[in-house]
């Protein structure tokens, strides 16, 4: 026994040897390649020594000279953006490159007229103005910038220690559009760019906007460097500054040693509301009433955009920023305590460039339940729901002919309604409600139908209730229900659940039931 | 004499009917939400481009979902291009486009309805090519009630009659767009669903673009470098989703947004370095303890 085990550690020596060997080589080829020093014909590795580096001009083993990167920048070498620079032994640094793990948020590309000069504007969400003098460089450029999430943007370029970014940060390059040095990058321009950055007062929120600053990244020492002579005009949150040198920028601030009061009503991407002079940019603050504590989900273009909790008093605001100018279609609804949804209220608005817009006056339509589906001619039916408080709700219950009650709803908004039916004849119904108060009177709730008959039979309260349209019972009627109905559009035989109006076909009134329903 | 009573009666029983019954018709005609195609100018120049416009009124009616086509004279007109930015339809089933020649298709929603007099659908330039007259026409269009029953509401058309002359004097700018703007943000979704593509994962998308409009999407999902032209929904190829998936909203500027998700689960590889990673660790703890064990028995030997 104790042979075998000597013998076995006689070769697991043998095969540690050969392990170490193997890590060894391996190790030793990585560095190798990865230095790119392989000689070109013969095979055998040799360090190459570059004799003409520093005059300019790309050599062979030369991977870069001084200013000169041989048709090549950050992107063509498989990089998202950034900064290529060139070292002493004539290689590249990618330090400062942005890699593909980094998504950016936006980019475009721009060829700069290098004799006129002129205004350019990136990304206007994000705004930033390019000012370029006239001859700021001896031949037209090719501008590429990009926009990164900050926090995205920090795994690879930290925040300055005790700062925060402020809003996006950003990766500017020039390269030479076209000729003999096609995409070779420009290390520097002949006069300088004046760049001015906007950011919004949600950007700021818990900064201290005196302490905010440009910083570009330095390519040698891989640091964030301050842009002296910049100008911060805290009044239309804008910064300026010039520079010949581009690389990656941010906006950095200190946080306020205080903490801000945390806003009433934001959520989902929103807040702050403040206008944004700044042009291609708009913004727009929704506000009314829904139900005390309520959920109130806004679409923008039938997707959602934000959401809020509003007041005890049933107030709610939301604003949105950064919006570019035109025409869009709001819709807001609420959702109460019990999970209820309200029906959808839908506007269009035309946003302008620099200015806000208020939507004020909102009013959400009440929830409404009823407790039976069917009920016994002479029983009281229960309709209840919730809305602002204390506010006069109109309940209309119609069949051949429209009867109005009213109730008031109490503190938390809530209200309900014992329906006497004794009155009435036998046959289907339906049943809906609105609010007033004070001089605002909200659109109608959805319409609920009940049947007066012989029996009494429950509405399930247990039971979640699918919505029409709602097709992978994800609670939400949205895009992804809309994509499943339109697979089937124009096909034969579709699914039960897809055909909404159970003719057979899927088409545009399958569509239109789905939008009635519809919650982003 | 009293036959002629008897026919002035009548006449003035059968105008009193007649024109209740018009009065009735007109009164029935003003109610409706109207489709017009509407152009400032009528009178065109040949080789001058010219823009038509698709406004819905609505009328008070809360609508909800259109379908239409808009038939034009291929002869006389040449189509430039179809701008929907800005659009009333949010989302589209059928994105505007050439159906087959002289025929303009299209069908979309509006979510939570509409009821404005001017809802703008979309644009379509053309170029005058041929003298003559003519008209381009709405036609098959249908608008449905934002009622949850999909009822048709009833519908007035306005076409758009032409003249078209060499020698009319040119005075149409068409404005030609500037957008240097990224389309605005989105948020793509991953789903599946038994319905659909035999229960496979697949994404589904949709961006807004206020300035020229979103021209094409493209879906990465190894890196993203490597994309194709994708239109929502679109069958996920990496069924695993261990991997980002990058999607590019670019409008007809060239200007691009891109919305990224996460993987929703570790890569296969990372898994495989997690087991190998785990496996080497037993086994380097059980060849320790047998080197340990051999050393001890050395020195028991000696």
């Amino acid at each position: 026994m104790y042979v075998i085990i000597d013998l076995m550690i006689f070769k697991f020596r043998y095969f540690l040897i050969f392990l170490f060997l193997f890590l060894f080589l391996f190790l030793f080829l990585f560095i190798l390649l990865s230095s790119s020093i392989f000689a070109d014909n013969s095979g055998v590795i040799l360090t190459v020594t570059v004799a003409d580096c520093g005059n300019s001009v790309v050599n062979s083993g030369e991977q870069c000279d001084g200013s000169n990167f041989g048709n090549f920048n950050c992107a063509s070498l498989g990089f998202n953006g950034g900064t290529l620079s060139c070292n002493a032994s004539c290689q590249y640094i990618t330090n400062s490159c942005i890699p593909a793990s980094v998504a950016y948020t936006a980019s475009t590309t721009q060829i700069m007229d290098f004799s006129s000069g002129g205004d350019f504007t990136f990304d206007s969400t994000n705004n930033v103005l390019f000012s370029f003098p006239e001859n700021f460089y001896t031949e037209d450029l090719k501008l590429q910038a990009h926009s990164y999430s900050s926090s995205s943007f920090a795994s690879e370029k930290p925040a300055i220690t005790g700062k925060n970014f402020i809003g996006q940060a950003y990766d500017f390059s020039f390269v030479i559009p076209s000729g003999s040095s096609t995409n070779s990058q420009v290390s520097a321009l002949s006069s300088p760019v004046t760049i001015t950055m906007n950011y919004s007062d949600s950007d700021v929120s818990g900064f201290s906007e005196n302490t905010l600053a440009p910083y570009r990244w330095g390519a040698s020492d891989s640091s964030w460097q301050l842009i002296s002579g910049a100008t911060v005009d805290t009044a239309n949150n804008k910064v300026s500054f010039s520079t010949v040198s581009f690389s990656s920028f941010g906006l950095f601030g200190s946080p306020t040693l205080s903490p801000l009061p945390s806003p009433s009503s934001s959520g989902g991407g929103s807040g702050g509301g403040g206008a944004i002079n700044v042009p291609g940019i708009a913004s727009v603050i929704f506000s009314g009433r829904a139900y005390p504590l309520s959920t109130v989900t806004l679409l923008k273009d039938a997707q959602i955009s934000a959401s809020t909790v509003a007041d005890p008093d049933s107030n709610f605001q939301i604003a949105l920023s950064g919006l570019s100018t035109g025409s869009y279609i709001f819709s807001l609804y609420g959702q109460d305590k019990n999970g209820l949804k309200s029906t959808i209220f839908t506007f269009p608005v035309t946003l302008t460039a620099g200015a806000t817009t208020n939507v004020s006056g909102i009013f959400i339509a009440p929830t409404i339940a009823i407790d039976k589906s069917e009920i016994r001619r002479g029983d009281n039916l229960t309709i209840s729901g919730q809305s602002a408080p204390l506010s006069d709700i109109t309940i209309s219950v119609n069949s051949d002919k429209e009867i109005f009650v009213k109730t008031k709803s109490n503190n938390s908004g809530a209200y309900l309604y014992n329906f006497d039916t004794t009155l009435m004849d036998y046959g289907d119904y339906s049943v809906k409600s609105k609010t007033s108060l004070a001089a605002s009177i909200s659109s109608f709730s959805k319409v609920l139908s009940f049947k007066i008959g012989a029996r009494n039979v429950e509405t399930p309260r247990l039971v979640k209730k699918v919505l029409k349209g709602d097709i992978n019972n994800d609670d939400r009627v949205n895009l992804i229900d809309f994509s499943i109905i339109a697979y089937w559009h124009n096909r034969a035989k579709p699914p039960a659940k897809i055909d909404l109006n159970g003719d057979g076909n899927v088409n545009l009134v399958d569509f239109s039931i789905m939008a009635y329903y519809w919650t982003g | 004499m009293k036959n002629n009573n008897l026919k002035s009666k009548i006449n003035f029983y059968f105008l009193a009917v007649f024109f209740s019954f018009l009065f009735f018709v007109l009164r029935l005609n003003a109610n409706a939400a109207s489709l017009n195609l509407v152009s400032s100018e009528s009178e065109i120049a040949i080789g001058q481009e010219f823009q038509v416009d698709l406004i819905l009124d609505t009328d008070g009616e809360d609508i909800n979902a259109i379908e239409a086509k808009i038939f034009f004279p291929e002869k006389s007109l040449k189509l430039q291009e179809i701008r929907d930015s800005n659009s009333i339809i949010n989302i589209w089933v059928k994105r505007p486009k050439i159906e087959r020649s002289g025929i303009i298709d299209f069908s979309g929603i509006i979510p939570g309805g509409y009821k404005e007099v001017e809802g703008f659908i979309f644009s379509v330039i053309f170029r005058a090519d041929e003298s003559g007259r003519g008209a381009v026409e709405v036609k098959d269009a249908k608008i449905l009630l934002n009622d949850g029953k999909g009822t048709a509401a009833s519908l007035k058309i306005s076409n758009f009659q032409f003249i078209l002359e060499t020698e009319f004097p040119t005075k149409i700018q068409i404005s030609k767009s500037k957008d240097i703007d990224s389309p605005e943000l989105f948020a793509p979704e991953i789903a599946r669903d038994p319905n659909i593509f035999d229960g496979k994962w697949f994404l589904v998308f949709a961006a807004q673009d206020k300035g020229s409009g979103i021209d094409h999407y493209k879906v990465c999902e190894r890196i993203k470098t490597t994309c194709v032209i994708a239109e929502s929904p679109y069958v996920l190829q990496n069924q695993n989703l261990d991997r980002k998936i990058f999607v590019k909203a670019i409008d007809k500027n060239g200007n691009e947004r891109i919305a990224i998700l996460p993987p929703k689960s570790a890569p296969r590889y990372q898994k495989w370095l997690v087991y190998i990673i785990f496996g080497a660790a037993i086994l380097s703890v059980i060849i320790l303890i047998k080197w340990l064990r051999g050393l001890r028995y050395k020195k028991i030997i000696r």
